[in-house]
């Protein structure tokens, strides 16, 4: 019988890729999780970017053309299931963060910006979500949220 | 605490292929014989829906500032497409494979590679997978997904002024994508 070793390696990959998945440790159930936020003001206006808000800069740089950053506010929490998170943003809303529920693709996590958006996110650890949130001061608020796990 | 409430949250896993297959079964059951819950179901397969529908948002006017430096790079490379094509003379000699085929091919590499340039990612395959519902209160709104550049997902409520100078109707977000 003629041997098919294309198709031999290209199954024997297609398995290893299906068992790296499936043995992809599922995130930890039942624990708690810490929430980074950043809260910072994008401008046209000329001006730096504050050290902690550099990778906020970069994150935006490729579509957006801000000309400083200024890390208005930064806080951990660390919050059990269904525990809610809150912060007074300069704008006086409330940013509201809520772990709901742990999957092997993140964490569910529903977030509120008074009046302005309510969203679920799934998120994996240390995936970092931008909301361009309102105008301010010059520019626009814009929030930043990391969980890690 | 009602069933539903029990179940809210398992609604999100079963949409995400997250729940054993017994807990899979008992939610569908649930499902089946309440509305509310069916109908929970549903928005969240609607906003799936919804983001990939909306994978490619025509540019807000931040972005075009960003792709706007850009376009010299665009221009050279349509340069280049310029100079690889022969032009028609007289000549009887059957053009050869290349000839007749290469400046199609190479444009069509350079719109591809246009494009790319242009809307600088490759297809929203995470936007949908972090975004899994999203209420703006009825303002336009963008989300550019993590294309491994970035790093991250953006969600850009765009105010009055981005919104109304700049915006096509195609960049306009559901104001209540959550509701199908």
């Amino acid at each position: 019988m003629r041997r098919r070793p294309k198709i031999e390696l290209a199954a024997a990959l297609i398995l290893a890729v299906t068992l790296g998945l499936t043995a992809a440790p599922a995130a930890p159930a039942g624990e708690t999780v810490e929430v980074h936020v950043t809260v910072a003001e994008v401008s046209d206006r000329p001006g730096a970017v504050e050290p902690g808000a550099a990778s906020l800069y970069q994150a935006l740089s490729r579509d957006f053309r801000y000309r400083s950053v200024r890390l208005v506010e930064s806080r951990d929490f660390r919050l059990g299931l269904n525990e809610t998170g809150s912060l007074r943003l300069p704008t006086g809303r409330w940013l509201t963060v809520k772990p709901r529920k742990m999957g092997p693709s993140g964490v569910l996590m529903a977030v509120e910006i008074e009046g302005r958006l309510r969203t679920t996110l799934r998120m994996p650890s240390h995936h970092e979500v931008l909301i361009g949130a309102e105008p301010f001061g010059d520019g626009k608020l814009v929030v930043t949220l990391e969980p890690r796990f | 605490m009602t069933s539903c409430q029990l179940f809210e949250t398992d609604l999100e896993a079963l949409h995400d292929g997250e729940l054993s297959r017994d807990g899979a079964a008992a939610l569908r059951r649930h499902v089946a014989e309440c509305t509310r819950c069916a109908a929970a179901l549903a928005r969240l397969e609607a906003i799936g829906s919804a983001l990939r529908e909306r994978a490619d948002p025509a540019p807000a006017t931040d972005l075009w500032r960003g792709l706007a430096p850009r376009l010299a790079a665009i221009d050279q490379q349509l340069e280049e497409v310029r100079r690889v094509r022969r032009p028609m003379g007289a000549a009887v000699v059957r053009p050869s494979r290349w000839r007749r085929f290469g400046p199609p091919l190479a444009a069509a590499a350079a719109l591809g590679g246009l494009t790319l340039l242009v809307f600088g990612r490759t297809p929203a395959a995470r936007a949908q997978d972090v975004v899994r519902s999203l209420d703006t209160f009825g303002a336009p709104v963008v989300v550019l997904p993590d294309d491994g550049d970035r790093g991250s997902t953006v969600i850009w409520l765009l105010d009055g002024a981005e919104g109304d100078a700049e915006e096509g109707p195609d960049a306009r977000g559901d104001g209540h994508a959550t509701a199908p």
